[in-house]
């Protein structure tokens, strides 16, 4: 069995952090939504690889990859000789950097679709963006998303009750629910010539809930709706993208978008976002002001360029969607072993899991927790993310530990669940 | 309502009444003690349990009418799954139990056995604390001052609910 672990020192930075800054931990990195929030780690002192080392010397093997930006490992060479050659020559400095017109040559070149690219980033920026542009480029007013869909923290991305968020901020937003393209179109009908855009992501991965793959057909009936009324199609390939296909995930799926937004993976955790658009769209998306003072940096769009080079020179979303598999099938093997029913959803390459034994999800948070306390990161409230560094060796130690962490819950609960 | 700024139900008709004129004031300023706290008060155990107690029942029971009627209460409450959520309180309580279930409500007041969501309080300061409004909630739960588990959206929708109550008392 795999000695668990503390954190003491987490605990107390915590405790310092409580005083100086709002929740200690804002945000999505806030381990409130680690449950119990007591057997997960705060801090990180470094990381190589899949791993990550907290404050207290724990060493977990990461799969979240740090909310997904991690693609390649931590501290890929590759991805760091690039950065660092770009900082020692500059990194904000007046005026544009040439890297920036090599990012944008090499999403064209890579992405189908893409026409031209527009960099900011976070994933936030690009997707709002892409709301401008398609209503610039309509002269309408309303934007169509899914029920439970997440683009960003600006205030028109989040549900009304929010706080800090007007009910007027939803006024031109219209949710609708995931893959039902009937519910669309009686949108459409309710609002003629008034629909600029429909932004979703490439499946629905609403958090604390399974995640749900595209009907078949379902893509191809909202592209052909939006071509025929004038809506433009904005895929939010932020969290999927390069995890599916290396052109954006509309080309696993089979679609053609008008625009696609690109963050997390896009640089190995360097800061940087896209936006990537038809060339019907340059001209508006030309006419909109948007910046930021740090979006013309330049060591993010060289690790850019490294990291997205690097992930088509090893065919990264397939080295992905096979790892994956082979994790997520010896992890269901093993908790079918122990009586429990572990479903995964989603591509195996970024997909949500929960042991559904339990309706509560009480059981999947303990045992989440159990094997995060021994060293295998896993939150049950998000999807998870693999990445190329997540090889057999780390897949076998990752089982081990599960192991580990199923006997501990069959032993407290035994035939409960 | 407790700084006479409002009036908590139509009394217009119902001043003759005995009950409203005379035994009514006495218990609202009684509530009123018990709900409007200080610092001071809050130094008293036997105080801090009552008015913990007192505000998780009006809380609860808030929750349910904003839920059922406030615009915004009713956008949250939409998106919340079936299931009970239980606040609990240790060591002793008090233990407060909610039930959804489609569209109706139940407040129950014996615990439950098996809820869906449950959120638990380390003691009845930190408890009477986070339902005065006087901590961060989620340093709280990262500090593991408070504990959640379950259905988390049931217990996020339920927070987003109780938010709104003191745009009803302001």
């Amino acid at each position: 069995m795999t000695n668990t672990y503390t954190y003491p020192q987490s605990q107390e930075l915590f405790k310092r952090a409580a005083k100086v800054i709002p929740c200690g931990i804002p945000g999505h990195m806030s381990p409130a939504v680690n449950i119990p929030a007591t057997a997960y780690p705060m801090y990180t002192q470094s990381a190589k690889g899949p791993y990550f080392y907290d404050v207290d010397g724990n060493e977990f093997i990461d799969y979240m990859c740090g909310y997904g930006p991690m693609i390649l490992g931590y501290g890929n060479e590759v991805v760091e000789e690039a950065s660092a050659k770009q900082t020692a020559a500059a990194d904000l400095a007046m005026g544009a950097s040439p890297r920036m017109v090599e990012l944008a040559e090499l999403l064209v070149d890579l992405i189908p679709i893409a026409d031209w690219a527009f960099f900011a980033k976070n994933g936030g920026d690009v997707t709002n963006y892409a709301t401008m542009v398609a209503r610039c480029a309509t002269g309408r007013d309303k934007i169509v998303m899914i029920q439970g869909g997440y683009h960003g923290v600006t205030p028109w991305m989040q549900a009304p009750g929010h706080h800090g968020v007007l009910d007027d901020d939803s006024k031109n937003i219209i949710r609708i629910p995931w893959n039902q393209p009937q519910a669309f179109k009686k949108v459409i009908e309710e609002n003629p010539e008034n629909i600029a855009g429909f932004i979703a992501t490439p499946y629905h991965v609403p958090a604390f809930y399974d995640n749900e793959l595209p009907a078949e057909g379902y893509w191809q009936e909202i592209e052909q709706m939006c071509r025929q009324h004038g809506i433009v199609l904005i895929l939010d390939d932020i969290r999927h993208g390069f995890r599916l296909n290396m052109g954006g995930s509309n080309e696993y799926y089979g679609f053609k978008p008008d625009l696609i937004c690109f963050c997390k993976a896009i640089a190995n955790g360097y800061p940087v976002s896209a936006l990537v658009g038809t060339d019907a769209l340059k001209l508006d998306a030309s006419k909109i002001f948007y910046t930021g003072s740090y979006w013309y940096q330049a060591t993010p769009m060289a690790a850019a360029i490294a990291c997205l080079n690097e992930l088509k020179r090893l065919n990264a979303p397939e080295v992905m969607l096979k790892n994956g598999a082979k994790l997520f099938d010896g992890l269901t093997d093993l908790a079918s072993g122990y009586g429990y029913d572990l479903k995964v959803t989603g591509a195996v390459s970024l997909p949500y899991l929960r042991i559904t034994n339990d309706d509560s999800n009480m059981l999947h948070q303990e045992w989440c927790g159990e094997c995060t306390r021994r060293g295998a990161f896993f939150t049950s409230h998000h999807n998870w993310f693999i990445s190329t560094a997540h090889t057999d060796e780390i897949i076998k130690r990752t089982l081990e530990i599960a192991d580990d962490a199923f006997k501990v819950i069959k032993k407290k609960y035994g035939d409960e669940y | 309502m407790m700084d006479n700024a409002s009036n908590p139900i139509p009394v217009k008709g119902f001043l003759h009444l005995k009950f409203l004129s005379t035994e009514f004031p006495k218990l609202s300023e009684r509530l009123e003690h018990f709900l409007k706290p200080d610092q001071t008060k809050l130094e008293d155990p036997e105080y801090l349990k009552i008015n913990t107690c007192l505000t998780l029942n009006t809380a609860f029971r808030a929750v349910k009418l904003l839920a059922l009627h406030d615009p915004v209460g009713k956008l949250c409450g939409a998106h919340i799954p079936d299931g009970t959520l239980q606040f609990e309180v240790l060591p002793d309580g008090p233990f407060m139990a909610m039930e959804f279930a489609g569209k109706e409500i139940t407040v129950l007041s014996e615990p439950c056995q098996r809820p869906s969501a449950v959120m638990q309080f380390k003691n009845a300061d930190v408890a009477n604390a986070l339902l005065n409004g006087n901590v961060d909630a989620f340093a709280a739960l990262a500090a593991g001052d408070v504990a959640i588990r379950g259905k988390i959206p049931i217990i996020e929708s339920v927070n987003l609910i109780l938010d709104r109550i003191p745009v009803y008392l302001a």
